[in-house]
């Protein structure tokens, strides 16, 4: 598991890559991710192109994220996602809450 | 095991057994110089404070000192390698025998010694040697770095042992832990149509499983599956269970049990902890199941003619939303007498087999397809199906594997009556005393407006035990005994209405906004209950404050007339043995016997 992040052109979406697994050992990275920020961008995005795996806890760590961008006002796309990965977000309906691509 | 006390480098208790060593003066330099380097030289005769110095004369009293009670325990031990030798080995392993897991590091002095000696000396347990004559400042380093590496391990020892004992500590309150989530996650399920497969919890998984009679006959089930593992998955079960067994008991509707814990879970539980879960509610009655299936993997419905059916989960898991931005849309299948309903958590798909592969969905279909298909050989539902799908995913996972992740639950459609004999089995607990009582209820206006009494009046009378049994009667007869004297009595309202088209719809808008203009009024329950365990009779009588109504021929009709009025008068009828209105018509008294 490696989470990198960085901040788009525009500066304004933060792009949070997850490569590996992304279960709870990627609990304090994922959170520095966009904690360690000091101006909050106006969105988000979770890159998953490389996320083989995506357990309860990482839908968990989603929606930590999302209410550290603004609850119902957070702008997240939960992008690239692998057939495996969109399966579990769509079971959990997390198309409710965030932006799938 | 020993203790081990904490060594330091400025306290040196010192034994050793040198007795064919002459010229030791430069044993004492070392020694000296030992004490002054850690700064603790004693003032008047040069003997360092802290320096604790031993001298034995056989090796017995050597070994005596290592004892557990020994007030001199060192940690230092000098001896002669000629005092040992010939028996080198022997004398070691006594010594290493003694010490047993302590450490004390062994440093031998010789004078002249072979390097056969030294060797043996060496792989027997001894740390290090010296050969005499030797400077007094070598003599000092290796004994410094011999105290430094046992001081090294008398605190690592001293950390294992917390380690250790906290290890133990908690293990011993994940136990206890476990014992009240168990309890809570899985008790109460012995109804003869349901069979399930949960895992023996490696401490906790999360996952829950709650089933119970509702009062209207119905069987509510709930498998869930915290996120993540552990006390913090385990945490959301005791508020989850409790609610669920608390508000169904009392005859709440499955839509209104699912907003509660979701709200409960929602207010307790942090962020990013939540339940996935698939609640189904099944009326054995009319054969309607409602289902909600909130994160969980398909759950599947196992029909007679074998076609397999999945529940495709249509919601967010329980505690994420909070309770404005929460709706529950169940999914509603109907259902006949042999057909399965099977609900499961994500922990069986993906169990995995000794090649990392996974179990998975298809795996999981075919399973139940032949199961099935051995079920309509047998000729009877005894469980054997379920059996059959269990022992798949066991070869599949193999005997190296742990299947400690997994639920699984099958629930029978039985008919109505079969349903209310194996719940009357599952509570044939205690002797039923006989009673005899009364109670008395009024519910004025903003009671009215603002609640439903009817799960409180259910409640105090389930209480009694002689009437569980009849649980469902009860709710139909004070449900429909309040609906009345609400709608009719208190709010105007004419079933005639309902006939009309969308009529219904029509009464019920007028019913809200009637409700909310009321502004005054109440309905009064007044209850007497006279039983013992085989027989007993209820007598319900419900006054409310409206006009009444002309009843003139209610009170003679029979059975088959009462049928042509009001579906909820007939209901009553066909429970109660008596239904009669008594003064202006806002009075009704019903009987019912067992």
């Amino acid at each position: 598991m490696s989470i990198s992040a960085k901040l788009a052109d525009t500066e304004n979406e933060l792009v949070i890559n997850v490569a590996g697994r992304f279960d709870f050992s990627a609990h304090q990275d994922f959170r520095s991710a966009y904690e360690s920020l000091e101006n909050k961008p106006a969105s988000y995005a979770v890159d998953m192109a490389q996320t083989t795996y995506l357990d309860s806890s990482a839908l968990g760590m989603l929606l930590l994220l999302r209410d550290h961008a603004g609850g119902d006002n957070a702008s997240i796309r939960l992008i690239n996602c692998n057939d495996d990965v969109r399966k579990i977000l769509v079971i959990s309906n997390f198309g409710r809450l965030f932006t799938i691509q | 095991m020993p203790v081990i006390q904490t060594q330091s480098l400025n306290s040196l208790r010192l034994v050793s057994w040198l007795p064919d060593l002459d010229e030791l003066g430069e044993l004492e330099l070392a020694l000296d110089a030992l004490a002054r380097d850690a700064g603790v030289t004693g003032e008047s005769i040069g003997v360092p404070a802290h320096l604790k110095h031993t001298r034995c004369n056989d090796f017995s009293e050597v070994l005596s000192l290592l004892d557990e009670s020994s007030e001199v325990f060192p940690n230092l031990i000098l001896i002669s390698i000629s005092a040992l030798a010939p028996n080198i080995k022997q004398h070691l392993d006594r010594l290493m025998k003694r010490l047993d897991d302590r450490y004390v590091p062994l440093v031998l002095l010789g004078e002249g010694c072979s390097s056969e000696e030294l060797i043996e000396a060496l792989e027997n347990g001894a740390n290090d040697y010296v050969v005499l004559p030797a400077d007094p400042l070598l003599i000092k380093v290796k004994l410094q770095a011999q105290l430094r590496v046992g001081n090294m391990h008398s605190i690592m020892s001293e950390q294992h042992r917390e380690i250790s004992n906290n290890h133990k500590h908690i293990l011993r309150e994940q136990q206890m832990a476990k014992e009240v989530f168990n309890k809570v996650a899985h008790d109460s399920i012995e109804l003869d149509n349901i069979t399930h497969w949960l895992s023996p919890i490696a401490v906790f998984n999360g996952d829950i499983l709650l089933a119970t009679p509702t009062p209207s006959g119905s069987l509510l089930v709930l498998m869930g599956d915290f996120t993540g593992h552990g006390l913090g998955a385990a945490i959301g079960t005791i508020p989850l269970a409790s609610t669920f067994y608390g508000m169904a008991s009392k005859g709440f509707a499955m839509y209104d049990i699912i907003n509660e814990l979701n709200s409960k879970l929602n207010a307790l539980l942090p962020t990013g902890v939540f339940c996935c879960a698939c609640v189904a509610q099944i009326n054995f009655q009319n054969g309607i199941a409602e289902v909600w299936n909130a994160g969980l993997p398909d759950c599947y419905i196992l029909r007679n003619d074998a076609s397999l059916e999945p529940i495709v989960s249509n919601a967010l898991a329980l505690g994420i939303l909070g309770p404005d931005a929460f709706e529950v849309e169940s999914q509603r299948y109907n259902l006949t007498q042999g057909d399965k309903l099977y609900l499961l958590s994500d922990g069986l798909l993906e169990t995995e087999n000794a090649h990392g592969e996974q179990y998975g969905e298809d795996r999981f279909q075919s399973a139940i397809a032949s199961a099935q298909s051995l079920d309509a050989i047998n000729d009877c539902a005894d469980g054997s199906a379920f059996a059959s799908i269990k022992q798949d995913v066991i070869n599949f996972i193999g005997s190296q594997s742990r299947a400690d992740d997994i639920s699984l639950v099958e629930i029978e459609v039985v008919s109505a009556q079969s349903f209310s004999a194996m719940y009357a089995k599952s509570t044939q607990k205690k002797s039923q005393q006989p009673a005899s009582w009364s109670i008395s209820y009024e519910f004025r206006v903003d009671s009215l407006r603002n609640q439903d009494p009817v799960p409180l009046i259910l409640h105090s009378l389930l209480e009694e035990p002689n009437l569980r049994q009849y649980s469902g009667q009860l709710f139909s007869i004070i449900s429909e005994l309040y609906n009345n004297a609400l709608e009719h009595g208190l709010l105007n309202l004419s079933s005639a209405l309902k006939e009309q088209e969308q009529g219904f719809a029509k009464y019920y808008d007028l019913r809200v906004k009637r409700l909310q203009n009321l502004s005054d009024g109440f309905v009064r329950f007044d209850i007497d209950c006279r039983a013992t365990s085989d027989s007993g009779e209820l007598c319900v009588e419900v006054i409310d404050s409206g006009e009444g109504f002309d009843y003139g021929e209610h009170n003679k009709q029979t059975k088959e007339q009462a049928a042509l009025h009001g579906r909820g008068i007939s209901l009553l009828h066909t429970i109660c043995q008596k239904v009669e209105y008594v003064g202006k018509g806002n009075h009704v008294r019903v009987e019912y016997s067992w």
